[in-house]
Order: C-alpha cells, then sequence, then structure tokens
C-alpha cells in the first residue's frame, strides 16, 4: 500500500514536471522562432545596406526625434500629475485614473481616429485651428500627438506606483526639517522614486516608438515628414523586404535592451534600498 | 513654552486637546494605548496635520489659530519631529541625513560642517558617518535620526515611541542615552510612547491620553500612582474584582478569591483592586515589617521584561511582583519554590 502511493506520488510529480515544462518550451518556441527568423532572412552585408539606405535613415531619425519629444512632454506633463494622484485624494481622483488608463486598452486605430475627429481640419478643436492657419493632422505634430496618446499612461500609471511606493513619512521628515514642498519632492521623494520612474520613462519611450495605428490614422504615412520606423516597415514590406526587416530588427534588438534595462533597474532598485 | 489646544474629528474619534503645555526645557511624555490620538497630536503640533478648531503658540509666536485662520507650515515652525520608522533618508549617508536639515536652510558650509562633526561625534557615528542609512543597526538609526532632528536646533522636539523599534538590549541603553541628550540639549521635548519605563526615566511630566482626550495630567510619580490612569498604561496584571468587608475591629479588608487583604478606603461592595507589581516585596522568610499583608505562596513563573523580571506568585490569587534581575538571583528564585509576598494596604488601590 505505501509503496504504491509513493509511486503514484512519484509519477504525478514527474508528470507535472514534464507538464509544466513543456508548456515552458512551446511558449518560448512561439515567442522565439518568429523573432530568430528574422535574422535569419538577410545576410549581414544586406543588414548593413539596409539601414544606410535612405529610407531606414530618414525612418530611423523621425522614430528617434518623436519618441523623444512625446515621451519628455509626458515626463513633464505627467510626473506632477502622478504625483498628485497617488498622494492627494480629491473627489474624482478614480475617474481621472480610469481615463488616464483608457489609451492602454483602447485600440490604437480608435485612438487614431479619435485625434482626427478632435485635431482634423473640420474636428472639434481642429476647426479653431483652422482659423490661424494651424494644421495638425498629417504632420509631424501628429505623430508626436499620437505617440503621447497611446503611450502616457505607461508613464503615468508607473509613476503613480512609484509615488506610493514611497513611505509619505521620508516627505514629513523632510518638511518638519525646514523643506518646502518643492525642496522636499526634488531632494527627497524624486530621488527616491528615480529608478522606478526611470523604468516608465523607457516603457513609455518603447512604446511610443513602437506605435503605429494611430499614427497611420491621425498623421498618414508620408516619407520624411510622418513615416516612424513601424510604418517604413510596413510600407517597405511592399517595395524593399530587406529594408523592412532590418528595421524590424533594430526595433527587436531595442526592444530587447529596454527589457533588460528595466529588470535590471527593478532590482538596483530593490538592493538599494532593501 | 508650547501651549497647544485643538479640535479634530478623526474616523472613530474626535481629538479634544484643551491644554497641552510644555514648558522651557521640559519634557512631557504623551502616555496612552495605540490609537489613542498620540502620533495625530504630534502631527498637528508640527504642522502635518490641521486641526479643525484651536490655537497652538510655540515660545509666543502663533503656529495655528483658527480664529485668525493662521496656519504655519510644519518647514517654518522649527520644530523637530522623530518618527517611529526614523524615517531616514535611504539614499543619503548618515552625515548627509542629519545635515540634511541645517543645508535646506541655506546655513554656511563651515557652520554644516562644525555642526553636523559635533553631533557625529557626540552620538559615537564616527566610524559610520559616511555609510548609507540602510546598513545601520536599530540603534545607529536611532541615534542618526535624533542628531538629525537635534541639528538645526529646533525650539520644540517631537518623539514618536523613539525606543519602540529596538530591540530590549537595545531599548535600555538607549533609554538613558536618550535622557542624557534630551537633558544637555535643554530643548523642549514631547515624547510619545505607551511605555510607563520610557516616561519615569525621561520625563518631566506625564499626560495621559485616552480617545483623543488628556484624561491626567502629573508627575510620572503621580501618574504611576494613579489609581485609574496610571494602571490602564501600565497594564498591571494585578486587576481584581473583589469584595470590601469592615472587620469588627474596625480593619478594612477586601476579599480577592478565597483571600482577605487588608486595605485603605471607604468604599464598600463589589469593588476594582490593583496591586502594583513594583509595591509586592518577596522574601524567603517571613518579614517582620509595618506592612500587613503578608502571604506564604509558590512561585509559578518566573519572566524578564525588559530591564526587570516579574515573578508571578500564587498565593490563592496569582500576584505578580517585579523585581530586578539581581534579587532574583540573590534570593536564588526558581519555579515551584515556597516565598512570602509582604505589601502594604496602602498599596492596594481599590476604585469602583
Amino acid at each position: 500500500m505505501m509503496t504504491s502511493a509513493a509511486g503514484y506520488h512519484r509519477i504525478s510529480r514527474i508528470a507535472t514536471r514534464v507538464l509544466t515544462g513543456g508548456l515552458i518550451l512551446l511558449f518560448l518556441i512561439f515567442i522565439s522562432v518568429p523573432l530568430v527568423s528574422l535574422f535569419t532572412r538577410v545576410g549581414i552585408e544586406d543588414l548593413l545596406y539596409a539601414i544606410t539606405s535612405e529610407a531606414a535613415i530618414s525612418a530611423l531619425r523621425l522614430s528617434a526625434v518623436t519618441a523623444v519629444i512625446s515621451t519628455i512632454i509626458v515626463i513633464i506633463f505627467g510626473t506632477p500629475l502622478a504625483y498628485i494622484n497617488a498622494r492627494i485624494p480629491y473627489k474624482g481622483r478614480n475617474i481621472v485614473d480610469t481615463i488616464t488608463d483608457l489609451p492602454i486598452v483602447l485600440p490604437p486605430t480608435v485612438a487614431g481616429l479619435s485625434l482626427l475627429m478632435a485635431f482634423g481640419a473640420n474636428g472639434l478643436l481642429g476647426q479653431y485651428f483652422s482659423i490661424f492657419g494651424i494644421r495638425i493632422a498629417f504632420t509631424t505634430t501628429a505623430v508626436v500627438l499620437a505617440q503621447i496618446f497611446v503611450a502616457s499612461p505607461f508613464y503615468l500609471r508607473q509613476a503613480r506606483s512609484s509615488f506610493e511606493a514611497i513611505d509619505v513619512e521620508y516627505e514629513y521628515a523632510s518638511r518638519t526639517l525646514g523643506a518646502g514642498p518643492l525642496k522636499t519632492l526634488f531632494k527627497v521623494t524624486l530621488p527616491l522614486a528615480f529608478g522606478s520612474l526611470l523604468s516608465g520613462v523607457i516603457m513609455t519611450f518603447a512604446r511610443a516608438l513602437g506605435e503605429f495605428g494611430a499614427t497611420m490614422m491621425f498623421a498618414g504615412n508620408l516619407a520624411g515628414k510622418t513615416q516612424t520606423m513601424p510604418l517604413a516597415i510596413y510600407s517597405e514590406l511592399q517595395s524593399d523586404l530587406s529594408i523592412s526587416v532590418a528595421l524590424a530588427i533594430l526595433l527587436v534588438i531595442f526592444s530587447f535592451g529596454i527589457i533588460l534595462i528595466v529588470k535590471y533597474l527593478g532590482a538596483w532598485e530593490m538592493r538599494k534600498y532593501a | 513654552m508650547l501651549e497647544a489646544r485643538f479640535t479634530r474629528s478623526l474616523r472613530d474619534f474626535s481629538m479634544e486637546v484643551d491644554n497641552l503645555i510644555v514648558h522651557r526645557g521640559e519634557t512631557l511624555a504623551l502616555i496612552g494605548e495605540n490609537g489613542s490620538g498620540k502620533s495625530t497630536t504630534l502631527k498637528i503640533i508640527s504642522g502635518l496635520m490641521k486641526p479643525d478648531s484651536g490655537r497652538i503658540t510655540l515660545d509666543g509666536e502663533v503656529l495655528y489659530d483658527s480664529a485668525g485662520k493662521i496656519h504655519v507650515d510644519p518647514e517654518m515652525r522649527n520644530i523637530s519631529y522623530m518618527f517611529q520608522s526614523y524615517a531616514l533618508f535611504p539614499h543619503m549617508t548618515v552625515r548627509e541625513n542629519i545635515a540634511y536639515g541645517l543645508v535646506v536652510r541655506k546655513r554656511p558650509k563651515e557652520e554644516i560642517r562644525v555642526r553636523t562633526d559635533e553631533l557625529i561625534s557626540r552620538m559615537g557615528l564616527n566610524q559610520i558617518a559616511d555609510e548609507s542609512v540602510t546598513r545601520l543597526s536599530g540603534g545607529q538609526r536611532q541615534r542618526t535620526a535624533l542628531a538629525r532632528s537635534l541639528a538645526p536646533r529646533p525650539s520644540l522636539l517631537l518623539l514618536d515611541e523613539p525606543l519602540a523599534a529596538l530591540d530590549v538590549k537595545t531599548q535600555e541603553s538607549m533609554r538613558r542615552e536618550l535622557a542624557t541628550v534630551i537633558r544637555s540639549e535643554n530643548i523642549p521635548c514631547i515624547l510619545v510612547t505607551h511605555s510607563i519605563v520610557d516616561a519615569l526615566s525621561i520625563a518631566d511630566h506625564v499626560s495621559v491620553i485616552k480617545l483623543g482626550k488628556i484624561v491626567a495630567t502629573g508627575t510620572p510619580e503621580e501618574i504611576v500612582r494613579d489609581p485609574v490612569h496610571g494602571f490602564s498604561v501600565s497594564e498591571n496584571p494585578n486587576m481584581f474584582r473583589g469584595e470590601v468587608h469592615v472587620r469588627k475591629t474596625g480593619a478594612v479588608c477586601v476579599k480577592i478569591g478565597g483571600i482577605y487583604v487588608r486595605a485603605v478606603t471607604t468604599l464598600s461592595g463589589i469593588v476594582n483592586v490593583a496591586i502594583r507589581p513594583e509595591e509586592l516585596i518577596i522574601s524567603r522568610e517571613k518579614l517582620a515589617s509595618s506592612a500587613i499583608n503578608s502571604f506564604e505562596g509558590k512561585i509559578t513563573r518566573i519572566r524578564p521584561t525588559g530591564l526587570e523580571v516579574t515573578v508571578y506568585v500564587d498565593i490563592g490569587i496569582i500576584l505578580a511582583a517585579t523585581l530586578t534581575p539581581q534579587s532574583v538571583e540573590r534570593l536564588s528564585l526558581k519555579t515551584g519554590e515556597s516565598v512570602f509576598v509582604t505589601f502594604k494596604a496602602t498599596a492596594v488601590h481599590i476604585f469602583a
């Protein structure tokens, strides 16, 4: 009796191991095979040629510039907003939180269409801009707006939780030691939140860099003006596959680097204040 | 001198502090159970929390006045607040933490260096002055926090359970050190604690706070002897219900369980009885003394409690007696042994 029960346990243990192992393996294959196949598609020379092509360089430059600008704007406006939402309970805070989170679940094409309806030449706000001869839709500004729209929630969420994670007593201590609210923010709160905020910045930058749907709808696909890397990947698919693949590889490497940095930052933060 | 009166409604009860006064160079211990409003009082005095109404002045300067709509921000009050968690800035070294109050006040560099160095050596932190505060022991954290609070020479020092975060052994030495430092700095101080031992060894006055109200104020000795509030804070284990009997001779006794204890009271009938553990004398032989209550009993338990040892003796009821570890050793007390417990009639506090 004893041995059969023990045997049963052994078998079930092995079965569990095989099952979980198999599941993990299956998932890894599913994710990595498509990525690896990108790299097998083109040789290194083709890659170098493709990356130095005009279309690629122009897309790269545009992507870098717009993603940096939108990330900076998100940081400037998002940090105080996240801080207020983390520290000050006010009426309707939950509603604000829900609305700021909305773009995460909203399909990017819907986001793009909404932006077009608001800022297009005849849009809700766009019509007033038109009076002054300001055009927003289908310009580089539209690229930045689309990126802010879809990427800001990543920063807002992360920033709010990093501020919430900081014990309010640090701020209290700073205040009673003679530092005003602003000094406290810059000397205590922000330095303590820095690592965590930085992960938020990187995630936001990555999301802005990868923005496709909303940009396509709201800014169009104009080479050198609104054609960012993801859009170029899509366009070059029809003309020069190697450029498309080369850009894709760049984005894969970049994304992988981001995941590593964010993970490292998290671990570093944990070690520092544990 | 600090004078404060304020009200503030909280979730569970309302704070109503009528007259909280701390004189120059004096230490007031605010003692009470968890959730009685001790920390809230400190938050209100420091300006971190706004009361609903009242008036707070420090050395004649108005810090809060509901009538005049005055609320001075915490950074302008010059009141240092040492938190129970110490709240040392984890991204700074010991030295940077101590200097913080001077740096944000933009004091001259030389003054900051001198004052910081002075406190570092005073607190014995020289070896670890440039270490990150995350690597400190409990005692070192407490010293750093205290030095940081003292550095700007505050007009008032608020200490929230300064010893609670330490282990029992460190508590003993830090308690003495804290008392010395507070006295030598001559800064008025409010100490929040739930330990009567802290209050006794550090404070000049003690206020007992209960559900947001100060119910008693006096010297530590007065509060310890206060039959109502003194016991509620020290959690006297010798609390009983008894019945008052008056003998033909006129002697007043209280019957607790099966034994009769001599007491002094004008009450009658069923009463509450409290006997302070500190007032019990434990001896091997029956004592010939003025103390009228003397019982023989068996030791049921010997328990070290911080500075002292609590010895439980079964004399029909179980009495807890507080002794020094030295006494326990001298008498070589052991569980199961027979001893005499002696105490005065006046040590038996009777209340309704």
